[in-house]
């Protein structure tokens, strides 16, 4: 019965996207509404934290260019929940996956010096990745074969990533001079590059990742056969398995490319970020943040990059409003969790205005 | 017995209440079909309300007051998502525990800039049972919270499984169909289960900040919600085997802060895990488990009575609780076949 709604409610093609995007700018709206409340109980004018935010996210050619290279991995966790949301997987250990990600990728990064630039870059991205997914490998594990929710399990696994970081920034990769929590400055042959005529070189070429990521991905959930297979076992589980689709092995392939991109997100954050070393919160919320900005732009790549946009100038911003207005830099964190909220209560609204017809065809075919 | 003295089961109680705690409201909620992943969210919650509480009026009781409401708080959006809106629960979760932990490190930082210690909760004896040598220690000479505590769980316990309520619980997070034919208000049953769990969470928060240490820290919970969701699934939702989980939590988490500022791993400690191996191997029924379980046990025995000068760095052994719980999980006998079956399901009436 839900099948049949479902196909009912998939036939009417007129309003989709016009309805789509003014449900996106209401949230949008309430989100301002819920920040200005919120600015105002700490006694801060809207309009002085408007200015300050817009001046320290896009006022300046480098300010842009930092907003920009920090919306990149906030971009790839994002991927992550939607390759793996297609398929019906819902885990949550992005977080962790960036960390694991992040120190493999340093603990390669450290030791190539040696090697040339574009040597060095590519085996950091490959080890980041790597990481990544092998921790989300032990996800997929635990729930293919032990039957473990794969939500708690990548919960759980984000606390151990993170003892394991703390651990490894003291211990064995632990490099700076002043014995620091933190590892030794990455090689400079390392590090991704940067455009030069950008004041700073705050743009890292890594954005460009953004447009191809999004348009790969789309090619592959509509034109190949493995992404047709990754949606029908997100879809209806029966269905997928009498057209001889296992989806327990899409699964496990879906949670391992989303902790792979989510490994590169952290590669990206150490080796494209302001600070080039490995250090205990390198991660700063963007494993879950990723996720917020996959389900405002609705699970659309392309929505993505916008909100990813938004959701690192919300970061890039917040620091500079505690710079000029000593506002709490966790006004950003508060905003995210507001979004998913809003954006949630957003779809489900608009989803059962969108219903009321059809049920009437409902009884109609009863 | 060296490290493993009384007070390291003190220290094993005061880390398993506010657990237990959050973990018997979780389950009740989950029984009725409402699963709260951002349950960290709500302790650090109470554990904020309660502090603020205590630094506008320094009273325990009005603490502990604040954090149940900062618990409910939370907890009432939940429902509100859960059940009204009926949106997806997981992801609902996400966002309280996103929330959760911006908005009480926000409100910290503007509202109590100049951080503040208090008292913790006084420890209370109990006349003549605290006089027993060891137990009365233990048992008998502990706070309020932990009291109270056993006493929740106790009722929690013949609510779940000797009252009418209890029925109606599992049968809402079982067939809510059957039980709205019943004549159970679905809505009613799991707004009452996710507004307990709220409550439970945020007293539990309240402990775990102005109850225990007297002060509050951004993310201070540091994964004790997880912990407590883990507990419920591992003890495939039912009161007893929560109960276990939580102890086995607790007891590591214990020997870890012991171990912390020692040098080496002491013996006792590979004793007491090839006891716990030993348990589990004579519980389990499948083959293959005993083989692998007697293989650990024998491991465990020689490193007991060998005691190499081994060492594990501070960071590794906090994440102990978490690698125990996920060993737990793994270990579970199918233990999701046992969830509700309604468990993060929202009940449409029309679509019934």
């Amino acid at each position: 019965m839900t099948a049949a709604a479902g196909l009912i409610r998939r036939d009417r093609g007129m309003p989709a996207w016009v309805g789509r995007v003014v449900t996106q700018l209401g949230v949008a709206a309430a989100a301002l509404v819920v920040a200005a409340l919120l600015l105002l109980v700490i006694g801060v004018s809207p309009v002085d934290a408007a200015s300050a935010f817009w001046s320290g996210t896009f006022g300046s050619p480098t300010n842009a260019g930092t907003t920009l290279t920090q919306a990149v991995p906030l971009f790839l966790v994002a991927l992550g929940w939607i390759v793996a949301d297609k398929a019906g997987r819902m885990h949550v250990g992005f977080p962790g996956q960036v960390v694991t990600g992040g120190c493999a990728a340093a603990a390669v990064g450290l030791h190539s010096g040696g090697l040339p630039g574009v040597v060095a870059v590519v085996l950091c991205a490959l080890a980041g990745i790597a990481g990544g997914a092998l921790w989300a490998g032990i996800v997929a594990w635990l729930w293919a074969s032990r039957g473990v929710l794969e939500i708690v399990s990548s919960l759980l696994l984000n606390l151990v990533a993170l003892q394991t970081l703390a651990w490894l920034v003291r211990g064995p990769l632990q490099g700076s001079l002043d014995r620091q929590p933190q590892s030794a400055n990455f090689p400079a042959s390392a590090l991704w590059p940067a455009v030069e005529s950008v004041p700073g070189r705050t743009l890292s070429y890594d954005v460009i990742l953004l447009p191809l990521l999004a348009a790969g991905l789309i090619w592959v959930f509509a034109r190949t056969t493995f992404g047709f297979e990754l949606r029908a076992s997100g879809g209806n589980l029966e269905a997928a398995r009498w057209s001889g689709i296992n989806p327990v092995r899409q699964g496990v392939t879906a949670i391992v490319i989303s902790g792979g991109l989510a490994g590169l997100a952290g590669a990206a954050l150490l080796f494209a970020g302001s600070a080039p070393w490995l250090s205990e919160g390198f991660e700063a919320g963007i494993g879950f943040n990723g996720i917020a900005v996959a389900l405002l732009a609705r699970n659309s790549p392309v929505g993505a990059i916008l909100t990813a946009i938004v959701f690192s100038s919300l970061n890039v911003g917040g620091t500079s409003l505690q710079a000029l207005l000593d506002v709490p830099s966790s006004l950003a964190s508060v905003l995210q969790g507001a979004v998913i909220v809003l954006v949630l209560v957003a779809a489900v609204l608009a989803h059962r205005r969108r219903r009321a017809a059809p049920i009437k065809m409902k009884e109609l075919v009863a | 017995m060296g490290v493993l003295d009384i007070a390291f089961l003190v220290s094993a109680l005061t880390i398993a209440a506010p657990i237990l705690l959050a973990a018997t409201g979780e389950l009740i909620a989950q029984r009725a079909g409402v699963m709260n992943v951002g349950l960290e969210g709500v302790l650090l919650a109470g554990a904020f309300a309660g502090y603020l509480t205590m630094t506008r009026i320094d009273n325990q009781a009005l603490g502990f007051l604040g954090g149940i409401a900062g618990g409910l708080l939370l907890a009432a959006l939940m429902g509100v998502l859960a059940i009204e809106v009926k949106v997806d629960q997981i992801v609902a979760g996400i966002a309280i525990g996103v929330l959760g932990t911006g908005l009480t490190s926000f409100l910290d930082q503007h509202f109590v800039p100049e951080p503040r210690t208090f008292t913790p909760l006084p420890r209370l004896s109990v006349p003549l049972l605290s006089d027993v040598p060891v137990l009365g220690e233990v048992l008998f000479h502990q706070d309020l919270f932990i009291y109270v505590t056993v006493a929740l769980v106790v009722l929690a316990g013949l609510a779940m499984y000797r009252t009418t309520w209890g029925i109606n619980l599992a049968a809402t997070g079982e067939t809510p169909i059957a039980a709205d034919a019943a004549g159970i208000s679905v809505r009613g049953v799991r707004w009452a289960a996710v507004l307990i769990a709220g409550a439970f969470a945020g007293a539990a928060g309240a402990y775990i900040s102005i109850g225990d240490v007297g002060v509050f820290r951004e993310a201070m919970t540091g994964g004790r919600g997880y912990l407590a969701i883990a507990a419920v699934l591992f003890g495939s939702w039912r009161l007893r085997g929560l109960l276990a989980a939580v102890t086995i939590f607790a007891v590591t988490d214990a020997v870890q802060l012991r171990l912390q500022s020692l040098p080496t791993v002491p013996g006792e400690v590979w004793g007491v895990a090839a006891l716990l191996v030993a348990v589990g191997v004579a519980r389990s029924r499948r083959p293959r488990a005993r083989l692998i379980g007697a293989a650990v046990l024998l491991g465990l025995v020689a490193l007991a009575v060998l005691r190499p000068q081994l060492t594990l760095p501070a960071s590794l052994w906090l994440a102990m609780p978490y690698v125990l719980a996920l060993v737990a999980l793994a270990a579970g006998r199918a233990s999701r076949h046992r969830a509700p079956s309604a468990l993060t399901v929202p009940y449409i009436r029309s679509e019934a």
